[in-house]
């Protein structure tokens, strides 16, 4: 017994001084810029790493992501941590948000002028700075399913048994975006046609990243993601059996947006990151890394000129979302509670 | 009153002490912890009033799916009971009896992935099926009937065992006389059977209904939405995803309102013992038809099925070589360790505090005038029954979070809930056993003059040792596989593993996931074996 006791103060000994010593972070001389973003942003299949190596050949700093589970999960966590965070960037709202994030005082104008010149419809803010944009679509497998539907419409009411996999409006910017297009396109009736679409949802998920890999792990026959996403297919895995259906509705568009966070302690090293969003160094990375369009011209890579390009675009103002976000995401709740 | 040694009452004055102090502290928690919840949420009666809706719709969710899942459980428990007692000498029943005590410690969120493995829509069962029928017959791979399938799969196990000992107590002389006067096997369950099995049923419902009540990881990964929904799993949505903390706080008082009531309810029925141990007993073997025989087969064929098939299907479909890259990832052996930190902390702290408790209390014990600390004392520990750990978590960031960096202090937090939760746990194990063993050698310990921590270190702990090894390695596994307060204040810079295997499952290969599975099932299994087996080999030798 007496060797056991000892073991097991030798153990609590070793446990508190190892903790001590993860909480030693290794000190560098060069200033850190810290960006919170969502999850496959950061990853290193995502834009990242490349954009990271780029700022840093001209900064002098050290540019470190830190991935998030969900995109509106940003918001959330950076009000959870109130001033104490160590976030100075905050990359992977979109312009539906803007309002609402502006309104809860953690971020400042980041005093750059935009070159954003590729927009689909024009956008200009003091505060949030548009890094890239697509349209939302349901993606589907050519080989699994031949006949996708062709309207938000044929969605809901046919009788086939398809099972997408969707996101919470709540954490996922591309939740909201279905939700914003349901509404844009149904208006007062869009809660009975969430009550409808119910049983052909396989599961809500927290974030775009857990719905696509459902989708292509078979478990759901369409995914709630971009237009844009085929590419990824055609040129990282030189598949074509991918597709976005296109709806006779039109397609919500979405433009995701980076802001500076208030209480950050580099706002010079914050700010000429933001300028440095418009640079090539940033932009020519966005179509083959996050698989959006970017939001100055330039020449797209082949596999993206064969894309969906929808009708209609459909999109909110943020002030008409920030209004209603709260009621709008109670009926969804609700109807999909039913 | 006049105590009868009182030198010896005088002695344990510091240790009455310092316990009723720590008494104080833990009830001063949980004091804090109401207090924090109904200044942030609950005088606000307008804002009650308009999440009303939703707190009804969440509470008949979780209603009806713990109220399945209970009588659901007790009915797959008892009919195994039934058949296993009636076969016990076919093979692999110890092994499938044992899988009920696998049950107590198995990560929620390998259960989880495991399940799916087998029922999800690319799960083997949900393949053969359509592959005879031609399409999806069976329930939704996300949704109700997943989350009922978790529960059952976490609690029939568990009412199998208690089922059984109850049966297997049915006094030798009543089966002789059920015997000789040749009963049928229908007319020995009415006789016999069934009358054994009758007074566990409403402590066992009530008892899995608030642990189905209160579900968190299983509702979050397998509820699919929305539609099927915790208090918990509310509190938790209002925390990380709306950020709006009074009506996480409303929900919260709720949560702990109806967990309190469950918990007075099952106070008056007779309790049940999670942790009894299966005698083997030298039973008659009664002579039945094929048709019985068959039947009892069919049962336990389907229990194997049910709970031994979805942990095979995760060692037969990991592809090692395609997940094995995990182990490469500096953030693995992160959560690892911190995984470990936690079992073994938490485990430890919990058991200590427990003893602490368990002396404090037997000492006052003597001294009956005062008994009101005696009940204080017992209440500071059952108290944790009641608060889950993510109303903890809620309640202990609302109240520190002007005060400290949560995310940054995210290790004691998780450590603090885990100790909580532990705490009934092993003092549940370690009081009974220390009362008996204390009030045994006390006259001894007195004549040979041997007291304090000398007594501890020679007489009580080596006395203890396999209800020490019982208590610290449930908790650690416990601990060590949860998956609650980490999922409010986890990042990247503090990760668990049961939140790395969440967030694997959702993304980037299920390759990794099912390693990062299988490792944990390893750990949880290798931490509570290790401390069981390691307390009774000391315990045998010194």
């Amino acid at each position: 017994m007496r060797v056991f006791l000892s073991h097991v103060a030798g153990l609590s000994g070793l446990l508190m001084a190892s903790l001590g010593l993860s909480s030693y972070a290794l000190a560098s001389d060069k200033p850190v810029l810290t960006v919170y973003t969502y999850d496959s942003f950061a990853s290193e299949w995502g834009p990242g790493p490349a954009i990271e190596k780029n700022f840093e050949a001209v900064c002098d700093c050290d540019l470190h992501f830190v991935g998030l589970d969900s995109s509106i999960g940003i918001l959330g966590r950076l009000q959870l941590e109130g001033r104490s965070t160590e976030a100075d960037i905050a990359l992977g709202l979109d312009t539906n948000l803007t309002d609402v994030a502006r309104k809860t005082g953690l971020f400042m104008p980041h005093g750059q002028t935009s070159s954003a010149d590729a927009l689909p419809v024009p956008f200009e803010d003091d505060v949030f700075m548009p890094f890239d944009w697509g349209y939302f679509a349901f993606v589907y497998d050519t080989s699994r399913m031949q006949m996708p539907p062709r309207s938000l419409d044929e969605l809901i009411s046919s009788d086939k048994p398809v099972k997408i996999a969707i996101q919470d409006p709540r954490t996922s910017t591309p939740g909201l975006g279905l939700l914003l297009w349901m509404k844009s396109v149904y208006g007062d009736e869009a809660a009975a046609k969430w009550a409808q679409l119910q049983p052909k949802i396989l599961t809500v998920t927290k974030g775009w990243w857990d719905a696509y890999s459902l989708f292509l792990e078979g478990e759901a026959d369409m995914v709630l993601s971009y237009t844009t996403s085929p590419a990824y297919h055609i040129i990282a895995e030189g598949k074509d059996n991918y597709a976005a259906a296109a709806f006779d509705e039109g397609h919500y568009a979405q433009i995701e947006v980076a802001s500076i966070v208030s209480s950050t302690d580099v706002p010079e090293l914050a700010k000429s990151f933001m300028a440095f969003i418009h640079n090539d160094g940033f932009q020519s990375v966005i179509p083959t890394t996050n698989w959006m369009y970017p939001v100055t011209s330039s020449d797209l890579p082949d596999g993206f000129d064969g894309l969906v390009s929808p009708s209609k675009t459909l999109l909110f103002s943020a002030e008409e979302v920030a209004a209603n976000q709260k009621k709008w995401i109670e009926e969804w709740r609700q109807a999909s509670s039913q | 009153m006049i105590s009868p040694h009182p030198n010896l009452s005088r002695q344990y004055l510091p240790l009455i002490m310092s316990g009723v102090i720590l008494a104080m502290v833990l009830l001063g928690c949980v004091m804090g912890i109401i207090l924090t919840l109904l200044f942030t949420g609950g005088i606000d009666v307008l804002s009650l009033w308009a999440t009303s809706d939703r707190i009804l719709a969440t509470l008949k969710s979780a209603g009806i799916q713990a109220s399945l899942s209970a009588f659901l459980s007790v009915i797959i428990g008892f009919v195994g009971a039934y058949a296993l007692y009636y076969r016990p000498h076919w093979p692999g029943q110890k092994l499938l009896l044992q899988l009920g005590f696998i049950a107590m410690i198995l990560p929620t969120t390998v259960a989880a992935l495991a399940l799916t493995s087998l029922w999800g829509r690319t799960g083997i069962f949900r393949q053969s099926l359509e592959h005879l029928f031609g399409q999806d017959i069976l329930f939704d791979a996300y949704g109700l009937e997943m989350v009922i399938l978790a529960h059952i799969f976490f609690n029939a196990p568990l009412v199998m065992r208690v089922a059984l000992s109850c049966l297997q107590a049915i006094p030798q002389n009543q089966l002789k006389l059920a015997s000789q006067l040749g009963f049928s096997r229908m007319v020995r369950f009415q006789v016999m059977e069934a009358p054994a099995l009758l007074p566990l049923i409403p402590s066992l419902l009530g008892l899995i209904f608030l642990l189905c009540f209160s579900s968190f990881s299983l509702v979050l990964m397998l509820g699919g939405g929305p539609s099927v929904t915790t208090l918990e799993v509310a509190i938790y949505t209002s925390v990380r995803f709306e950020f709006d903390l009074p009506t996480a706080a409303i929900l919260s008082v709720i949560q702990l309102i109806c967990s309190a009531a469950v918990i007075l309810v099952l106070s008056v029925m007779t309790s049940v013992n999670w942790t009894t141990h299966i005698r083997p007993t030298h039973q008659i073997i009664w002579t039945d038809n094929r048709l019985a025989q068959l039947l009892d087969g069919g049962v336990i064929l389907a229990l194997w099925v049910m709970f031994a098939a979805p942990v095979m299907m995760l060692v037969i479909r990991s592809d090692l070589a395609a997940g094995l890259g995990i182990i490469y990832s500096p953030d693995f052996w992160d959560a690892a360790f911190s995984s470990l930190y936690l079992g073994l902390s938490a485990s430890i702290i919990s058991v200590c505090l427990s003893l602490w408790l368990a002396a404090a209390r037997y000492r006052l014990a003597q001294r009956r005038h005062i008994s009101v600390f005696r009940h204080l004392i017992s209440l500071s520990v059952s108290v944790y029954l009641v608060v889950p750990s993510i109303v903890l978590g809620t309640a202990s960031f609302i109240w520190l979070r002007g005060w400290i960096d949560i995310f940054s202090s995210a290790f004691w937090l998780v450590l603090a809930a885990n100790v909580a939760m532990g705490l009934p746990f092993a003092s549940r194990i370690l009081a009974g056993r220390y009362e008996t063993l204390t009030a045994r050698t006390d006259r001894l310990c007195q004549m040979l003059n041997i007291s304090g921590l000398r007594r501890l270190w020679h007489v009580t702990l080596p006395g203890m040792h396999i209800e020490l090894g019982l208590a610290l390695g449930l908790t650690a596994a416990l601990s060590f596989g949860d998956l609650g307060v980490i999922t409010l204040f986890g990042s990247d810079s503090f990760r668990t593993l049961p939140l790395m295997l969440y967030q694997y499952s959702a993304r980037y290969g299920a390759a990794e996931a099912d390693i990062l599975a299988l490792v944990m099932l390893a750990m949880a299994l290798l931490l509570y074996g290790g401390f069981t087996i390691l307390c009774r080999q000391l315990g045998r030798r010194s």
